[in-house]
């Protein structure tokens, strides 16, 4: 009796070291819930009690006491028209106009690269992904080398320069032109998901509407548009999503002129010291980001994404565009040009340039890239390339994008490994719920919940405030839904008989880990840990308000150089910033070959 | 039903994808009402016949009739567009519209050319009826099984009555049974629809069993068009031959001799005495002859040829046999269920009548109008 319970025992724990996907999965449900869910029962809490900044007005207040003090604050108060309504507002038209404008461009973008036999479209389609590797400020940089007028005082914009005219504020600063710039770069994510798709898409389904005698109007109506719903429904979500958490563009093109964004407000109220307010916006952010995502469920989950029925005989014949060839690819070429080369184009021009403002010949110089520190220029620093400051800038970037693309890498096949092995438990679901939750918190709205969570210690973890690791940290939690996902879509090519052949012979799960598991999901790992160094390295809405001097990254100092006009450093970096990100790219789809080739970031 | 049958006509068609020649030299003809079978290996450019008739794929040269009306020539530069050429075509993949119930995949067309409502309503039920799907048009095609996947094709079809029916390959994707039921649902849709049609596949039964014309193509080019008994009989050179029948018509290289004014035939192991003599000036050929044709004793028979059994694979109604003699192997049926020692001697009676001769370098029928 007592032996065979030995035995049971003994067995127990062989079957769980062999098999440990229960295991894996209980553990990473745990650090997840741990990582994704308490920051947001914190900063509940936070938002509805006295925070010690609150004391200076009610100083007889206990910390920590429930309060509604920051509710009231930002919805009725007397600033609660400049603090949330405005800010509101602002928020919801340049998310919906950026998301219309967005998924106009891109899925047309996609329609004609896919689809038609519009010239170089193989070109154009490579171009078309290229705004998704720079930061999505890039071209707000670009406008302001552009357009920029003399109300902040200092220099104009190369417009100015040449016509002498000065522009308006509208079309220099605020709404106009951060959607124009949003969606001028957003539209690519819309371009992905929706080619994607249409790739998908059988074209005999439109040839036998044509059999039937639909028009190409009716055809396009009845049947591509209502195949290609769920991509579009994913590529609105996914695009109004990250408009609402974005930063940059707001910030560089808003603040001058005091029109703020949810972003911005967040981030003005955190580094004002008022971070109960700044909480409360973020709690607006994740609500709204919650209901959008369920409206679009229930607008288009009913009908499930479409399994496209087909047989043998899959086969895709181009559209003829006729005589709208020649002008869609004039097009298609200008707008690829004005969106992926101009920027480059000015920013570099910018960063030549020894005293801003003036875009002559003349005034080219290659200081600020290699000169030394003197005084004879407006702010004294030395040219990018002298520039400690810089360099070490470059080398957290490099770091970070090194070391959450590794971590999302291993944490992406570990948990779709578990997600998989245990499909059809509450605990696979829960995982994939909870890996998947970090996609309905805005950007901006995960980093003031970070800060939140992370000034104190909690449990194993330390107070992390002010150290990389917490940059670490919150890259590698946001890119969860989309490592994991790859993982997951990995493990789902893995039969699990070919890890069952393994362990009929005794092979141990680390085993077969290293020799099976690994190497046939290698190209979707890499993918993944490719899109989260990209990320990583051009990111600067989730982690501008956890930056400190010593953890600083590129995106965050060209923010800096630009609040500080020092418009010449902040081209530069840029250039710098955009290049070494192509060069990743281009070098690890050399060595991985053209498995990354649908890089997607999807739903 | 309510239209005129059509005829088709095909004339010079050439196709290329990029250098790459898909169908050459294209010529069909099919009467109004008739059922012809374009029968070949995948990749012979069966499909691209089948979509240039429909217009959704340009010919680079050549001339398509639909009844009376050029639907496209390259020389008079006419090309009319699919939407006006009101035919019916089923795809191999069935190409099942997902996002719509079966109701609307069938009834869109209609709708769309403003037939009245209760015709619509008329015509959907009756196609329904047909194939025995009445009840599911609520249903989406991914909640359905293949077969009635396959079903819904083919009542979008019926319910849109078109004088010219296309179908490729509708039934490649169902299973071995059911393929059996529908080959003979589809003779009999045929029937009661009376529309031309032109029927695509890879499976010899399905050509020889359900069509009045038989098209064989091989490499975009037509090998034979013939009824399925001609084609089965007198297959036009030795890629039909080979391509026809199962198990596979027996081949053989020979040599024609002519002796004290008699014709012998030596097929390597074995000379045979040549009754009629044919017209063939040769002196090598290839002569074929189907298994069925051979007969097979197990007892001895004066006169005929003894040879070695080596396999039997009894198949029910028919049992195949593989016999030796020498190097040559020959293949012979026998009706009826047969167990025999493999080894054993068996007799045979070649009768040279059945024979069909190629050349051996072009592969052409050297007497293609003998009579068997
Ligand atoms: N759209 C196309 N682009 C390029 N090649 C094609 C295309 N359609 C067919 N082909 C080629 O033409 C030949 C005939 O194809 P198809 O008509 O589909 O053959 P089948 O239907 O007999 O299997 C094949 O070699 C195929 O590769
Ligand atoms: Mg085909």
């Amino acid at each position: 009796m007592n032996i065979s319970a030995k035995h049971t025992f003994s067995f127990r724990v062989r079957r769980l070291i062999n098999t440990p996907e229960r295991l894996l999965a209980a553990f990473f449900l745990v650090l997840l819930v741990f990582l994704v869910l308490t920051p947001l029962v914190e900063i509940i809490r936070d938002a509805l009690s006295i925070q010690s900044y609150d004391l200076a007005y009610f100083p007889d207040a206990e910390e920590g006491s429930f309060t509604l003090f920051h509710l009231k604050r930002v919805f009725t108060g007397r600033l609660s028209k400049a603090l949330f309504y405005q800010p509101m507002m602002n928020s919801l038209i340049v998310g919906t106009g950026v998301t219309l404008l967005a998924v106009v461009i891109g899925s047309g973008l996609a329609w004609l690269v896919v689809r038609t036999d519009l010239p170089f479209r193989v070109f154009f389609g490579s171009m078309a992904v290229i705004p998704y590797m720079m930061p999505s400020w890039v071209l707000a940089l670009a406008w302001m080398t552009l357009f920029k007028n003399d109300r902040l005082g200092g220099a104009t914009g190369i417009f100015t320069y040449y016509t002498g005219l000065q522009l308006p504020d509208w079309f220099s600063y605020g709404m106009f032109p951060i959607i124009i710039c949003l969606a001028m770069h957003y539209y690519a994510y819309s371009y992905l998901l929706v080619s994607g798709a249409l790739m998908t898409v059988d074209s005999e389904m439109e040839e036998a509407g044509a059999i039937c005698g639909l028009s190409r109007f009716k055809r396009l109506l009845l049947i591509t548009m209502p195949l290609l719903l769920p991509a579009l429904g994913s590529a609105v979500v996914l695009t109004f999503i990250r408009i609402l958490g974005t930063f940059g563009t707001p910030a560089l093109l808003g603040l001058p002129v005091r029109f703020y964004t949810f972003s911005t407000r967040i981030y003005t109220s955190l580094n004002a010291r008022n971070a109960g307010d700044g909480y409360v916006l973020a709690l607006v952010l994740v609500a709204l980001a919650i209901l959008f995502i369920y409206i679009n469920s229930r607008v288009l989950g009913v009908r499930r994404s479409f399994v496209t029925v087909t047989g043998k005989g899959f086969r895709q014949n181009p559209i003829k565009l006729g005589r709208w060839r020649t002008p869609l690819t004039v097009l298609v070429g200008l707008f690829t040009f004005s969106v992926v080369f101009l920027p480059l184009l000015f920013l570099g021009w910018e960063s030549l340039l020894l005293h801003p403002g003036e875009y002559s010949f003349d005034n080219f110089t290659l200081h600020y890239w290699i000169g030394q520190a003197s005084d004879d220029y407006v702010h004294g620093d030395a040219g990018i390339l002298h520039n400690d400051q810089i360099l070490a800038a470059l080398g957290n970037s490099l770091k970070l994008g090194f070391s959450a693309a590794m971590i999302n890498g291993l944490l992406g096949l570990l948990i779709g490994y578990a997600i998989v092995r245990t499909r059809g438990s509450w605990m696979s679901k829960s995982l994939e719920a909870t890996a998947f939750a970090p996609y309905i918190f805005p950007s901006i709205a995960l980093g003031a919940i970070y800060i939140g969570i992370f000034s104190t210690s909690h449990g194993p973890f330390p107070a992390l405030y002010g150290t990389f690791a917490l940059l670490v940290l919150i890259t590698t939690v946001k890119n969860l839904p989309f490592t994991s996902r790859t993982g997951i879509a990995a493990l789902l090519q893995i039969d699990k008989s070919l890890e069952e052949a393994a362990r009929v012979q005794g092979i141990g799960w680390l085993k077969r880990m290293l020799h099976i598991i690994i190497p046939m999901s290698t190209s979707g790992l890499v993918a993944g840990m490719l899109l989260t160094f990209i990320t990583a390295m051009r990111e600067l809405s989730l982690i501008i308000l956890i930056l400190t001097p010593s953890t600083m990254v590129m995106t965050g100092l060209i923010f800096g150089y630009q609040s500080e006009d020092q418009s010449q450093h902040a081209g530069a970096v840029t250039l710098i910033l955009v290049l070494i990100i192509i060069i990743a790219n281009i070098l690890v789809r050399r060595f991985f070959g053209d498995s990354l080739s649908r890089l997607t970031q999807s739903k | 039903m309510g239209f005129d049958m059509q005829a088709i006509k095909l004339t010079g068609i050439r196709k290329t994808f990029g250098h790459e020649v898909a169908v050459e030299k294209f010529d069909l003809t099919v009467n109004p009402g008739e059922f012809v079978t374009v029968l070949g290996p995948s990749g012979c450019g069966k499909s691209t016949i089948l979509r240039i008739i429909a217009g959704l794929e340009e010919p680079d040269q050549g001339e398509v009739l639909l009844g009376e009306r050029v639907v496209f020539s390259h020389e008079k530069g006419i090309t009319v567009v699919p939407e006006d050429r009101d035919i019916g075509l089923i795809f191999q993949s069935y190409a099942l519209w997902p996002h719509m119930t079966v109701a609307r995949n069938i009834t869109l067309a209609l709708k769309n050319s403003k037939v009245p409502a209760v015709e619509i309503e008329e015509r959907l039920e009756n196609a329904l009826k047909m194939v025995q799907l009445e009840g599911y048009g609520k249903r989406f095609p991914s909640e359905l099984s293949g077969g009635q996947q396959q079903r819904v094709a083919v009542a979008r079809l019926i319910a849109m009555q078109s004088p010219i029916l296309l179908m490729d390959e509708p039934l490649s994707n169902l299973d071995a049974m059911l393929r059996t039921d529908m080959r003979s649902e589809m003779k009999r849709l045929h029937r009661k629809l009376n529309a031309t049609t032109i029927y695509v596949t890879h499976d010899q039964v399905e050509a020889l069993t359900l069509s009045d014309v038989v098209v064989i193509m091989n490499d975009g080019v037509v090998q034979q068009q013939a009824t399925p008994y001609d084609i089965y009989h007198h297959p036009a050179n030795l890629f039909v031959a080979e391509f026809i029948g199962d198990p596979r018509i027996n081949m053989l290289p020979g040599g024609i001799r002519q002796e004290n004014d008699s014709t012998y035939i030596d097929l390597g192991g074995f000379i045979l005495p040549f009754q009629d003599v044919p017209v063939l000036k040769r002196k090598d050929v290839i002569v074929t002859i189907r298994p069925e044709n051979i007969e097979l004793s197990m007892s001895e028979k004066p006169d005929w040829l003894v040879m070695q059994l080596d396999t039997v694979q009894p198949m029910g109604s028919e049992t195949i046999m593989q016999v030796s003699i020498g190097k040559i192997l020959l293949t012979v049926t026998k009706s009826g269920f047969f167990h025999m020692d493999v080894g054993q001697s068996v007799w045979l009676k070649i009768d040279p009548a059945y024979f069909n001769f190629f050349d051996p370098e072009t592969g052409i029928n050297l007497n293609p109008n003998k009579k068997i």
